[in-house]
């Protein structure tokens, strides 16, 4: 990364459009510097007063002093001509000109999955999303998301569990850490992965930007699977990109009466895979449709290790949350047993308190 | 001549009594008052000028000084108008000059001769009393509370004329008891548990904050009954001790609210609304005032809504609740109220009221920011939380039976008589007043116990603080059903009510 490119990436004097345009013609950004004012001037792409402008930038200590700042943190540049950009970003609309980063960029032939999903999440939706991105970074995928609450960072740590590789792509600056609350991913993220970002330094996330970095999300996979999402959702934006750059979507089923399912359970209705279960997501993506039929029914047969009352107790729980007060009735144990149960299933994971007295299965 | 009558003015809950001094002498005819005085008190010159005038005994054209000593106490209140004008007239030559001896006077003056009741007067009777003062004349309006203090005469004059009257012939125009009606108009009933339908936790868990006077909160969706259980709470409470019911005699005469007898007082229920000040809650304003805190000393201070309070209002309460008082500092003035009080509050888990079940709509920000407003430290206040559950139709049919409030206050007073023999060598009375130092000597485990405790405060991630908690309630538990060690049941049950932590939302989302 040199600090011309740097500046060429971060300036906001023009649009993605025509800074692709100017690499084309110039082939990288020492080219165009290097050029006369007036043979740039002579392709109409910006006029003198931009150019001028680029040029005092250039000079200016505040960017000087950014560049300094990005660079002591360990965060790098490519641009879309160096080698190590993802091939498969150079492939769809609206390609990238230049990404900042902070990891390790993926290999050439990696094999990267999306997982997107809403926000505010249900329990199932967060258990099933650490599933798949656990099983997947098992079965040598590496999971790319948005880092955002909810689903996108389940993905992120179920992937890292899983010893995978995982990156992210952020809708503000490399520099600004948001959600605020995703901070140990931010950090764990790029040890394995890289956390991207086709925004300046300092750049604040806006709402804007949110969508826009979704088809960098779906861009950069093979296939992508939307865990939860409402009827309107950022996630059905992603599932239209990789729809359009020739990705192959996956859904998990919901309940039809669940809202944070309408748009999973729309995807498969307009014909998208379906994911029956961690595993045979695994299968399929690995040996293509209908390969993993045999594996399907590998999530109920599975009973956790637990002793009779435990599993009791553990069965009662679903993934709405429920009152300890309420599953008490149903298991007909007394207050002093049922706490001891319950909180013994929470130390070892098997459940989860989401609120005072109120749990959710942590587990399938 | 010069001329001595004792009065009084408020400190706090406490009164001091002050001297009134008039001199009538030779010089240019001024009226003149002294002795640090408050505006209401200066004005009391000009009532007395003109009320004098009007009864036909016009002030002479000498100079009249009045003093109120001592000089270096701020003296404020509308009760000394009479004082004022006794001391005149008794300067004058008006009366016979030991008319006033031993004797407390106090009333405000209209200009109509009328005399009208003041602010205060139980605490400053007790004081005059202190003094060794025998008699008093106050406002009929405040004779009741004269009846609370024994070994004082008191008589009520409801005008100038009736004053002037008594002290030159020594009668009344009838005798002065205070009218029945008067005493009982004000009395005011609790809500009883068995209108409460369902709802067996919060029905638990007012058990316990009752008996041990533990701090209370309750959540959960709107229309489920958490203000309902609230309300019912003061009805369970123990009955109110003499000198309780004194302490309140006297919060209630120096805010004005002279209506109640003795026998009549309960504990009181103060149930302000969200959008209350910070000063209407401390105590305070320009003539200094008693807030909710103090009214609701020895009683129950029930806030709804909780989060809709502003913060500031919210964090007057920390005091309260450690101290079990309040000071009230202004430029004017310093104040010491007693604020002690069982503390319950009720509020919804997120916007929408629905959190944590899948009717919940609100978005992880919205939800995050509608609790923010709670500060770990207050939610840290709260010995007892408790979900109130949706109603079911087969409570509301009254197919479950409800217990009603006298059932479960004798478990209550019960369990306050083994608490108050518990720590009758102890500056405090209740559970959850014992401070940490000294629970482990009232909370004896027994080893199985212990290392139940132990399971439980490694499995829920409790706190130190959290810890004691658990402790002090579940020695309630064991205090309610008379048993002596706190056993595994009574953990298990005071951890079901444990109290609610930030960590719940910034964890879950």
């Amino acid at each position: 990364m040199i600090f011309e490119e740097f500046a060429f990436a971060s300036t906001k004097l023009f649009s993605r459009g025509r800074k692709r345009k100017l690499l084309k013609i110039f082939s990288d950004v020492n080219g165009f510097l290097n050029a006369s004012d007036k043979k740039i001037l002579a392709f109409d792409i910006i006029d003198e007063k931009e150019l001028f402008a680029f040029k005092d930038e250039l000079k200016s200590p505040a960017l000087k002093e950014s560049f300094r700042r990005f660079s002591d943190k360990g965060f790098d540049l490519v641009m879309n001509y160096q080698s190590g950009f993802p091939e498969t970003l150079k492939y769809i609309h609206e390609d990238p000109v230049a990404l900042f980063y902070c990891g390790t960029l993926p290999e050439p032939e990696e094999k990267v999955v999306a997982m997107v999903g809403a926000r505010r999440c249900s329990a199932y939706g967060r258990v099933m999303a650490g599933n798949i991105a656990e099983c997947l970074a098992k079965s040598g995928y590496s999971v790319v998301s948005g880092m955002a609450y909810g689903i996108d960072a389940y993905s992120h740590r179920g992937a890292l569990d899983g010893g995978g590789k995982t990156y992210a792509f952020l809708g503000c600056g490399l520099d600004i850490c948001y959600p605020e609350s995703n901070r140990t991913l931010y950090r764990d993220i790029p040890k394995g992965g890289a956390v991207f970002s086709e925004y300046a330094p300092g750049t604040q996330p806006l709402a804007a930007y949110f969508p826009d970095r979704n088809r960098l999300i779906s861009g950069l996979s093979k296939a992508v699977c939307v865990i939860e999402a409402r009827e309107k959702s950022g996630s059905l934006i992603t599932a239209d990109f990789a729809l359009d750059q020739g990705r192959d979507v996956y859904a998990l089923p919901g309940k039809v009466t669940d809202p944070l399912s309408c748009g999973c359970n729309r995807l498969i209705a307009q014909g998208a895979g379906i994911v029956t279960s961690p595993e045979a997501l695994a299968c399929e993506l690995e040996f293509g449709p209908h390969a993993a039929e045999l594996s399907v029914n590998q999530i109920s047969e599975k009973t956790p290790d637990l002793a009779a009352d435990e599993l009791k107790v553990f069965k009662s729980f679903d993934f709405n949350a429920k009152g300890i007060d309420e599953v008490q009735d149903e298991c007909g144990l007394t207050l002093l047993e049922l706490l001891g149960i319950v909180s013994s299933l929470c130390q070892k994971g098997y459940l989860r308190e989401v609120f005072l007295n109120h749990y959710v299965r942590n587990k399938i | 001549m010069f001329s001595q009558i004792k009065s009084g003015t408020l400190h706090g809950l406490d009164a001091a009594v002050v001297t009134v001094e008039a001199d009538v002498s030779e010089g240019l005819p001024v009226f003149d008052m002294v002795g640090t005085l408050a505006t209401e008190v200066r004005e009391s010159r000009e009532r007395v000028r003109t009320v004098l005038k009007l009864i036909g005994v016009p002030l002479p054209a000498r100079r009249i000084t009045v003093n109120i000593s001592p000089a270096d106490q701020k003296k404020s209140g509308s009760g000394f108008d009479l004082p004022v004008a006794c001391s005149v007239l008794l300067a004058m030559g008006y009366f016979k000059s030991d008319s006033f001896d031993d004797t407390f006077v106090l009333g405000e003056l209209r200009l109509s001769g009328e005399i009208l009741p003041v602010r205060g007067v139980l605490p400053m009777l007790l004081a005059a009393k202190e003094k060794g003062l025998t008699k008093c004349i106050i406002p009929k309006e405040n004779l009741g509370e004269a009846a609370l203090v024994p070994g004082i005469r008191a008589t009520g004059v409801s005008s100038i004329e009736e004053l002037i009257e008594f002290i030159k012939r020594g009668t009344l125009p009838k005798p002065l008891i205070p009218s029945p009606e008067d005493s009982s108009s004000d009395e005011y009933e609790y809500m009883d548990f068995k209108d409460l339908h369902g709802q067996k936790a919060p029905r638990r868990a007012c058990e316990i904050a009752a008996a041990g006077m533990h701090n209370l909160l309750l959540y959960g969706p709107p229309g489920a009954g958490k203000s309902m259980a609230a309300r019912c709470l003061p009805s369970i409470l123990p009955p109110l001790s003499d000198s309780e019911k004194l302490e309140l005699m006297k919060i209630y005469s120096i805010s004005g609210k002279n209506n109640f007898s003795y026998q009549n007082i309960k504990s009181p229920f103060r149930s302000p609304h969200h959008t209350v000040t910070a000063i209407a809650m401390s105590g305070g304003g320009s003539n200094v005032t008693p807030g909710e805190v103090t009214m609701a000393h020895n009683g129950v201070l029930f806030l709804d809504e909780l989060p809709e309070f502003k913060r500031d209002v919210l964090e007057v309460l920390r005091q309260p609740l450690e101290e079990g008082k309040i000071n009230v500092v202004r430029n004017r003035y310093q104040e010491e109220y007693p604020a002690d009080f069982l503390f319950a509050a009720a509020m919804n888990p997120c916007r929408c009221g629905y959190y944590p079940s899948a009717r919940c709509t609100c978005s992880v920000s919205s939800i995050r920011s509608y609790l923010s407003k709670i500060s770990q430290p207050l939610l840290d206040r709260f010995d007892l939380c408790v979900e109130a559950k949706k109603v079911l139709i087969t409570d509301l049919f009254g197919e479950s039976e409800d217990e009603d409030s006298d059932s479960i206050r004798k478990r209550v007073i019960e369990a306050s008589m083994i608490q108050k023999e518990r720590y009758s060598l102890c500056s405090y009375n209740y559970n959850s007043q014992v401070p940490s130092s000294d629970i482990e000597e009232y909370c004896r485990l027994s080893a199985s116990v212990k290392e139940f405790v132990k399971e439980m405060f490694e499995n829920m991630d409790l706190t130190a603080r959290g810890y004691y908690r658990i402790l002090k309630v579940s020695r309630t538990i064991a205090d309610l059903s008379g048993i002596k060690d706190v056993g595994k049941d009574h953990i298990a049950e005071a951890c079901f009510f444990r109290s609610l932590d930030r960590r719940f939302w910034e964890a879950a989302l």
